[in-house]
């Protein structure tokens, strides 16, 4: 069989490809649609057919040939509704394609090949729904009546099917030259409006009319056409631009069919308005103008009008499957879209243009032009990469669309109900992913029909719908493909799974026994197990899920799987976005550098040395960074890999090897890297805390600050910890080999400018390599947070801290404080037995702790120091000893022992006891006639102030947060706890007004109360302030969320109580009557 | 100025066409023609390698040049025929009454 | 698999040195050879792989060929060298001590392992054949570079 034309070939194949990777897709919605037909789809299949026909004859492929005019005949009889798609016709078409594409794919030994099941079928089909009368119609061949003389030929079938079809046919009379030379028209354009409106059966050149050289040219060159055109007789005089006497209508479409289908194009001769699609071959060079099917042939070839024109992009259809054997001309092409290759071309000539730059800055030595030009050839190289890639994306619609048709058959051949749910087809990945995905996806949908879904009676017995469903789900995350295959089967048992493992050997009983259910079910994914007591034809071949777990390790993917007995299963498998360049984190553990991808990275950090200790906790075995109020676990990169780590030892300038065993050992006093700050009672002012890092100071050392990378796995947050923090760059994923593919913290490696290889890290497989579970970041958090909580039931504070005698601590909370101001001796008046300084324009009213308390008076000898507070909206400057200092730390504040006026109580700071002032009782003391906590309390009824509801689980706070506002005329109820707050609340009901609650409370925090109130219609409007020392954005949006009305920082006096009077206007007023 | 290029083997002529073969360039061509088979040429070539388009005459005048040879037993070809102008011979059959080889 | 020898029983080894004894590997699965560059290791691999180099844009896993082989390996020295072979469908390199000669081998002139070389090295050999004065172990590429699961530990027991 001589093929002729190889190249034509190749693209006649190329282009039925395509046409027929719809095909099934098509027929089963109009198997679907049953009564209803689809024209445009029957007509879509139908032109496929048609032109599969058209195009074989041409290369006398006359299996495919015969084949393909069967079936479209017996489509054209459904379109013109003389048939009913119903399944079994469906199935014949279903196996007529299947059959095609064979024949297709060993094109050449198509002839040689059997079709005459398919005949018999299809002619049964036709034969059996067409009137007697038609029956012949099938193999006659005649010419139709027409006018005398006319030349034309035409088949009596391609006459019926064009009335089936809607057409008209007319006999048109052309004169080449008065028709159309003398108009000034071209009889290419003419043909090409013929094939725009219709379908040409015939046509002759009468060239008998014409005479020969010897005579004058011939004033007439008569053309005849015999045409078929949905075009109405009304009309097709104007189409045409011909008188009526030249077209005789000989043929009209039958009364009652519908609107015609749309017009048939021919291959080559194409209207302008098909959308460009441009063939990249890569053996050849040639380039064909944009549509060139096989050559027109008599027959006319058919394509599909593209209906969605805009959507330039077309993929390849690749058949799935392995490359077809012995006789096909392999898928070695790709279909690109006009605006990738746009831009394509647009890059090489930048490319051009860099490169010439180049060349110039070099041959005239200009540096400045080099780093420029190499620069922008860097760049552009980038995106060149990045087009190029984009040709190799296609939507994963290609794989699923098979699967609609494998469900169909099997849920036949089972006697099941499933139905198919697809999401996600527009997804796009690249070519080979999509390639590789097959196999695996196919098994997995198989397996899901065949032992997932189970039989109707079996599910309607179980109480679930008898229709089975399998969802087919694609869709992006972090930077990964994600796809999911889900049943509402009968899922996995994971004792059965188990039971099968150990009795083949796989594994051991003892380690069976430590294993959850998710662990378990796990195992399906091991070599060698197979449940199926007998392998099924369906889903068999002795493959299992660890074949497919390879394939997909291969391609570098990952899958997991869920399930529950009897509710279904899910297979999630997850792949890398695309093979090529992402942007990527640099850091370096000693001197080994690795790439981190930047999608996955949140934030960076820096913890200076000596902020280690507040920053990092130790909660259980694991490590975790505050961050904003957030608790994020800590995983060191060096640790985990196990790379050695050299250390500097500053005060002996030795390298040593890093044998910390955790980040937070940073702060053993057995480091000599960091000592601990004490407080002394030098002179001169100590640095604050957090001026400390700034020094250069001997004590501690920059290069034990931790660089920590903020990670997302997509499912949760974890930081890691890293010697250094290079550049963000773009980095080509280069895939490791089969021997290093499996090791999870690995996603590949990439060459670095130097030529180094460094390699990129996954993060998932890091942190699973790390020892964390998968449990969500904020759930691990919030578990972590709940036991610190119970640790530490007091919150962090700052305090201002000072002294009275030497060597005697004090401290006031910092949210006291106004301001410090040093001052001299000198400045302090004395009248009248009351102390005040000049201070800003105004008499500054001063106390000292021992106007209050039974301690000594300030030394004459010391440096004097003034703390500017506010009391009852009056400043007021509380005199201590230098130096004053300020720490930040959670305290256990007792308030016994040193409990005395003037002092609220004391704690225990680095060793030593820091008496903790009351402010307020001392100037209670010294000015009483200033009534700060003076109130009508006296002689006020107490029932009929309002009630304020106080949860706070600090004895101190609570104390002194419920003084400020009773000193104001208000009840207080309190409560130690969240739980005993909300179960106060519910006692005491409307009677409470407001409710001022702490937030880090055991048993039930701030913000469950809030939650709790705001869930209860009778404490609707009921307004909450929460105390907080924490306030940050985030937290104050958190509470907003909760219910909160307003959030205050504690102890901050002056704003609580005007919070509180505003929002209780009566509450004052009854005040005022007293 | 010829449009054309002609060629003399034997009793094979051959005609190579400079541009679109239409009317307005293929003056003399008809002439040349009918010269060249009154010479005792059989086998006509006509080489459109250059031609993008054509016209109803041109159309008429290589029918001419079939007719004309037919009863000499002589042969046209056409050569070289770009893709349009190809498909249009064969969409109106002229193929089936002389070669056409596409380019 | 040796393909070419099925057909045609004349080919060439190349040869090379590791741990004093000389071995080699049918030409047609050897790419090249080059010299030891930067050898990138990757924590947590499996202890006979030295880690991965950039060869031209490529990663090339480097496996320590004495490692495998249960021997002794020298230090690396100016004469080591990575042997760059064919596996499955990627690049593997293979560090060897010295190059040897490229010699031809005669199929016919194959013979069994010796009885007294370990089990597990013998694992790894299509068998032993002479070349002038030398007895060279022609290395079965597919035994060595093997990376299915538990074939470790069945080259192990076998070797004790």
């Amino acid at each position: 069989m001589t093929l002729g034309n190889d190249e034509l070939l190749k693209e006649f194949l190329a282009e039925t490809n395509e046409q027929l990777a719809g095909i099934e897709t098509d027929l089963l919605t109009i198997e679907e649609g049953g009564e209803n037909i689809n024209e445009e789809l029957v007509n879509k299949v139908f032109r496929a057919a048609h032109s599969i026909k058209g195009g074989s004859s041409l290369f006398g492929l006359k299996k495919i040939q015969e084949l393909s005019h069967k079936t479209e005949s017996v489509l054209d009889l459904i379109r013109s509704r003389v048939i009913r798609p119903n399944p079994e016709v469906v199935n014949i078409l279903l196996i007529s394609f299947d059959k095609l594409k064979e024949l297709l794919n060993n094109v050449m030994i198509s002839n040689e090949m059997d079709i005459s099941e398919n005949l018999v079928a299809l002619t049964g089909l036709a034969t059996s729904f067409l009137p007697q009368s038609e029956k012949g119609f099938f193999h006659k061949q005649g010419a139709v009546k027409l006018p005398a003389g006319a030349a034309v030929n035409v088949n009596e079938m391609d006459l019926e099917l064009a009335r089936k079809s809607g057409h008209y046919v007319y006999f048109v009379e052309y004169d080449l030259i008065h028709d159309i030379d003398m108009l000034d028209k071209n009889i290419l354009d003419v043909v090409r409006l013929l094939i725009a409106f219709g379908k040409v059966l015939d046509a002759q050149v009468n060239t008998d009319a014409v005479g020969t050289l010897e005579e004058e040219p011939s004033g007439i060159i008569p053309l005849h056409v015999l045409f078929s055109t949905e075009v109405g007789p009304d009309e097709i005089e104007m189409v045409l631009e011909l008188p009526k006497e030249r077209i005789k209508l000989l043929a009209s479409p039958p009364k009652d069919l519908p609107a015609a289908p749309p017009p048939i194009q021919i291959a080559g001769i194409s209207p302008p308005t098909a959308p460009a699609r441009t063939e990249v071959q890569p053996a050849t060079a040639s380039d064909k103008p944009a549509e060139t099917g096989a050559a027109a042939t008599q027959s006319p070839t058919a394509h599909p009008v593209n209906t969605d024109g805009e959507k330039a992009k077309r993929p390849a259809s690749d058949q799935s499957g392995p490359p077809a054997a012995a006789g096909s001309v392999a898928d070695a092409t790709l279909r690109v879209s006009v605006e990738v290759l746009e831009t394509l071309m647009n890059l090489a000539g930048e490319l051009v243009l860099s490169r010439n730059q180049l060349r110039e800055a070099l041959s005239t030595n200009d540096m400045r032009g080099v780093n420029a030009g190499s620069q922008r050839v860097s760049l552009v190289t980038s995106e060149l990469q990045e087009a190029i890639m984009q040709t190799r994306m296609q939507p994963i619609g290609n794989v699923f669309n098979k699967f609609p048709r494998v469900v169909r058959d099997m849920s036949r051949t089972q006697g099941k109900e499933i139905q198919l749910i697809i999401e996600g087809k527009e997804v796009e990945m690249d070519k080979t992913l999509i390639e590789g995905l097959n196999d695996p996806l196919t098994h997995m949908i198989r397996n899901s029909c065949d032992h997932g879904i189970e039989m109707p009676e079996e599910r309607i017995r179980k109480g679930k719908s008898p229709t089975g469903k399998v969802t087919l789900r694609a869709y992006h995350e972090a930077g990964q493909v994600i796809v999911e295959i889900t049943d509402d089967g009968k899922g996995i048992n994971p004792a059965k799974i188990s039971a099968s493992a150990v009795s083949k050997g796989l594994i051991s009983q003892e380690k069976v026994l430590g294993m959850s259910d998710a662990e378990k079910t796990a195992l399906i994914f091991l070599p060698g197990l197979s449940t199926a007591e007998k392998v099924s034809d369906i889903s068999g071949r002795g493959v299992g899920m660890d074949v497919v777990k390879s394939n997909l390790d291969r391609l570098g993917g990952k899958i997991e799987i869920e399930s529950k007995v009897d509710e279904g299963t899910r297979f999630c498998i997850k792949l890398p976005l695309t093979l090529a360049i992402i942007p990527s984190l640099v850091v370096a553990v000693g001197n080994e550098r690795f790439a981190v991808p930047q999608i996955n990275v949140l934030e960076l950090t820096r913890i200076p040395a000596a902020q280690i200790q507040n920053k990092i906790e130790i909660v259980g075995d694991a490590e975790v960074l505050t961050l904003r109020g957030r608790l994020i676990p800590l995983v060191s990169l060096g640790r985990v890999l196990g790379i050695n780590r050299e250390v500097v030892d500053e005060t002996t300038g030795q390298t040593l090897t890093d044998r910390r065993q955790s980040l937070a050992d940073r702060r053993s006093r057995r480091s000599p890297l960091l000592e601990e700050v004490a407080i002394t009672g030098q002179t001169g002012s100590e640095p604050s805390a957090a001026k400390r890092e700034a020094d250069s100071d001997r004590r501690y050392h920059a290069a034990n600050d931790l660089n920590i990378v903020i990670i997302s796995t997509g499912t949760f947050q974890y930081g890691i910890v890293v010697d250094q923090f290079f550049n963000t760059e773009e980095i080509v994923v280069k895939p490791l080999g089969r021997h290093l593919k499996g090791l999870p913290e690995y996603a590949g490696a990439t060459i670095m400018g130097d030529g180094k290889v460094a390699l990129i890290i996954d993060v998932s497989g890091l942190a699973g390599k790390a020892g964390m579970r998968h449990v969500s970041g904020s759930s691990r958090a919030a578990v972590l947070a709940a036991e610190t909580a119970r640790e530490n039931r007091q919150d962090s504070m700052s305090f201002l801290l000072f002294q009275n005698q030497p060597g005697e601590l004090c401290g006031i909370p910092m949210e006291m404080v106004l301001r410090v101001e040093r001052i001299e001796r000198s400045q302090v008046e004395n009248s009248a037995g009351r102390r005040t300084m000049q201070y800003r324009g105004a008499s500054l009213p001063l106390i000292t702790l021992s106007d209050a308390a039974e301690v000594k008076p300030i030394d004459e000898a010391q440096k004097l120091a003034v703390i500017v507070s506010s009391i009852g909206g009056r400043e007021v400057g509380l005199m201590v000893a230098m130096p004053v200092d300020v720490i930040e730390t959670r305290l256990q504040i007792d308030q016994k022992t040193h409990r005395q006026k003037g002092i609220a109580g004391s704690a225990i700071v680095k060793d030593k006891t820091m008496l903790l002032v009351d402010l307020v009782e001392i100037v209670e003391t010294v000015f009483p006639e200033w009534q700060v906590s003076a109130g009508p309390e006296k002689t006020a009824d107490k029932a009929a102030r309002p009630l304020i509801l106080l949860a706070e689980d600090s004895d101190f706070f609570r104390g002194q947060v419920k003084r400020f506002i009773e000193s104001e005329g208000f009840a207080v109820a309190e409560a130690p706890d969240g739980q005993a707050a909300w179960e106060l609340l519910c006692q005491l009901g409307e009677k409470v007004k407001v409710v001022v609650t702490d937030i880090e409370m055991p048993r039930m925090t701030g913000l469950g109360l809030a939650r709790a109130i705001r869930a209860e219609n009778r404490f609707a409007g009921l307004p909450i302030i929460g105390l907080t020392s924490l306030a940050g954005e985030e937290d104050i949006e958190l509470g907003k969320a909760a219910g909160i009305t307003d959030y205050q920082i504690k102890l901050d006096r002056d704003r609580l109580l005007e919070s509180l009077r505003r929002i209780l206007p009566r509450a004052a007023e009854r005040q005022i009557e007293f | 100025m010829t449009s054309f290029i002609q060629n003399q083997k034997g009793d094979t002529a051959s005609f190579f066409l400079k541009g679109d073969f239409v009317q307005s360039n293929t003056n003399g061509l008809r002439q040349a023609l009918l010269d060249s088979i009154k010479n005792g040429t059989t086998t006509i070539k006509i080489d459109l390698n250059e031609a993008n388009c054509i016209d109803s005459p041109s159309i008429g005048l290589l029918v001419s040049v079939h007719n004309t040879l037919k009863p000499l037993a002589g042969e046209l070809i056409v050569n070289r025929a770009k893709q349009p102008i190809a498909e249009l011979f064969s969409v109106l059959q002229l193929d089936k009454r002389f070669k056409v080889n596409a380019s | 698999m040796e393909e070419n020898n099925d057909e045609v029983t004349q080919s060439l080894v190349a040869t090379f040195i590791v741990d004093d004894r000389h071995y080699g590997l049918t030409t047609s699965r050897v790419r090249e050879v080059v010299r030891i560059g930067e050898i990138t290791p990757v924590h947590h691999s499996p202890d006979f792989i030295l880690g991965i180099m950039n060869l031209r844009g490529r990663i090339v896993t480097v496996v320590d060929l004495g490692r495998k082989l249960g021997l002794n390996r020298q230090a690396v020295t100016g004469h080591s060298r990575i042997f760059i072979a064919e596996w499955q469908q990627e690049h593997v390199g293979l560090l060897v001590d010295r190059v040897g000669e490229v010699v031809p081998f005669d199929e016919t002139e194959l013979r069994p392992v010796p009885e007294n070389m370990p089990a597990a090295q013998a694992g790894m050999l299509h068998g032993v054949f002479h070349s002038g004065k030398l007895l060279i172990g022609l290395l079965n590429l597919d035994l060595i570079l093997d990376d299915a699961p538990g074939k470790e530990d069945r080259q192990k027991a076998g070797g004790e």
